[in-house]
């Protein structure tokens, strides 16, 4: 666990917001230093508006960061190259999904956007709609779809290239106990395979069952990092939670 | 940047062309209009079954069909161009779908340019499909099988590219529906361009209000004339018109148009 997959010094975003030549600069993410390494599920913890997704677009190359600096597998990232998106797998807080699409022939556009041959992604999602339990819908229509499954298939795009890197914006929405745990399941099979997760979710329960390091953020600030351990000995997730967004680190 | 690298880029261009060509031919008010064009070049059989020189005047019952054809094409590929544009568009780069395209190894050009593409290939569908209605039409009733209309219709394709690139600027400068109205609006400001000129350069404007007026008075009736051109080429009139150097200028507008929505998404595409 020592090789920084991701790390960022100074990462700022700053929106602006209101109507046209009434805007207002607005700060969603101030001086972000985190460091995440390889093998570790990382969570980032916040109540709403803390910066949780704006930071994690950033990282997935989604949104621009205005100042600071990220360096993903060790290398600087550089707006405009695409190479490291090849090794991230992003599940963005909301999606909105064809309809009209099979399960099948929408994972089939995500796998050919990575330039995947057409064997080894008829392969991939075999695989992984056999560990989510969603080979029977593999040729239904999205529409047909729970919410619970269509998150899923959210779930599945992000591993279609079977990434190093995959992050998690608020993955447990929609999903019930019994998915959860199977989603749960397949998270730590992964971290033992190598793979680094980032992970956002309101769900302290989550965090205290999933993750090894802990980032806390509140207004765009983060105020601690912490290992899972140190959270349980100060008296559990929520309490220090609460106790930080209170009164700070 | 290699010729693999390139070509990556273009594959990656290629497909998301594809995605959205399927999206666009989800659209149910794409079948809507082209079921209503079908209809309308249905017509076309009329002038050889009532060939009064009362209704037709003296045109031949062959030159009224196409005339009834090439109105039916050139009033429909432009409202399932702006209409159904306007709607994959509101999809396809709507935030929530354009966060998850732009987390792949894909750039926010190729996000673009892969919608110009499917666009383009639903509008070539549809002027496919509506020429060859006609075509047969024709064909049935005079037995002769002759090319020219789909060289004179295949104006409307430049029609249909031009409304896209249109709706595609308006659409990231104001995103929703009123851009598809935006589209229609600037369109008939061509048509009534003409009238517009006389009025406001006979009066002796300054040269900077010449200058503002010859994008909204020159180009757009000279974009607008190409309906003129094919009807030309269809040779239903002499016209006085130097169709390639039209054709050409609208190709620019085009170009300019296009390059002016590939630098305003590449500045908020990833926001």
């Amino acid at each position: 666990m020592n090789v920084p997959i991701v790390k960022t010094s100074g990462l700022t975003k700053r929106f602006l917001e209101g109507i046209p030549f009434f805007r207002r600069e607005a700060l969603a993410v101030a001086d972000l230093d985190l460091e995440v390494f390889q093998g570790e599920i990382f969570g980032v913890l916040g109540p709403n508006g803390a910066g949780k997704t704006t930071t994690l677009n950033m990282l997935a190359g989604v949104a621009r960061p205005t100042a600071g600096h990220i360096e993903l597998f060790g290398v600087p990232f550089v707006a405009g190259d695409t190479t490291p998106f090849r090794r991230i797998g992003y599940v963005p807080e909301t999606t909105v999904l064809p309809d009209f699409c099979t399960v099948h022939d929408l994972l089939f556009f995500f796998g050919a956007l990575f330039g995947l041959t057409t064997a080894v992604i008829r392969e991939r999602i075999k695989h992984l709609l056999e560990v989510t339990g969603l080979t029977k819908e593999r040729h239904v229509l999205l529409r047909h779809l729970s919410a619970g499954q269509r998150r899923q298939v959210d779930f599945i795009q992000a591993l279609i290239h079977d990434p190093d890197l995959i992050i998690l914006d608020e993955p447990t929405v929609y999903l019930d106990p019994v998915i959860l745990g199977r989603l749960r399941e397949m998270l730590r099979g992964l971290k033992e395979s190598g793979k680094t997760i980032v992970i956002s979710t309101h769900s302290l329960m989550e965090i205290e069952r999933l993750c090894d390091r802990v980032a806390v953020l509140n207004e765009g600030h983060c105020l601690k990092v912490e290992g899972r351990d140190e959270f349980l000995r100060a008296g559990g997730i929520e309490e220090e939670f609460m106790r930080i967004i209170r009164h700070g680190d | 940047m290699g010729i693999k690298a390139a070509a990556r880029d273009l594959r990656g261009t290629l497909l998301i062309g594809r995605e959205v060509y399927r999206w666009a031919t989800r659209e149910r008010m794409m079948y809507g209009f082209l079921l209503l064009a079908l209809l309308f070049i249905l017509m076309a059989n009329v002038p050889f079954v009532v060939d009064d020189p009362k209704v037709f005047g003296d045109q031949t019952p062959q030159q009224s069909a196409v005339h009834i054809g090439f109105v039916a094409v050139h009033i429909f590929i432009p409202l399932i161009a702006i209409f159904v544009s306007v709607g994959v568009l509101q999809s396809f780069l709507g935030r929530a779908n354009l966060t998850l395209l732009l987390s792949k190894p894909v750039r926010s050009w190729q996000v673009l340019a892969g919608a110009v593409i499917g666009l383009f290939q639903m509008v070539f569908l549809n002027w496919f499909l509506m020429t060859a209605g006609l075509w047969v039409i024709l064909v049935s009733q005079t037995h002769l099988l002759t090319g020219y209309l789909w060289t004179g219709m295949s104006i409307a394709l430049v029609m249909g590219l031009l409304c896209i690139s249109l709706s595609v600027l308006f659409y990231l400068l104001v995103p929703n529906v009123l851009a598809g109205i935006l589209v229609i609006l600037m369109l008939i400001a061509g048509l009534g361009g003409p009238l517009a000129r006389e009025t406001f350069l006979g009066a002796g404007a300054s040269s900077f209000f010449n200058r503002m007026l010859v994008v909204s008075t020159y180009l757009l009736p000279q974009v607008n004339a190409l309906w003129g051109v094919s009807m030309a080429t269809l040779k239903m009139f002499t016209l006085h018109l130097d169709s390639g150097r039209v054709i050409a200028q609208t190709f620019v507008f085009i170009f300019v148009v296009l390059s002016f929505s590939f630098v305003q998404f590449h500045r908020t595409s990833r926001f």
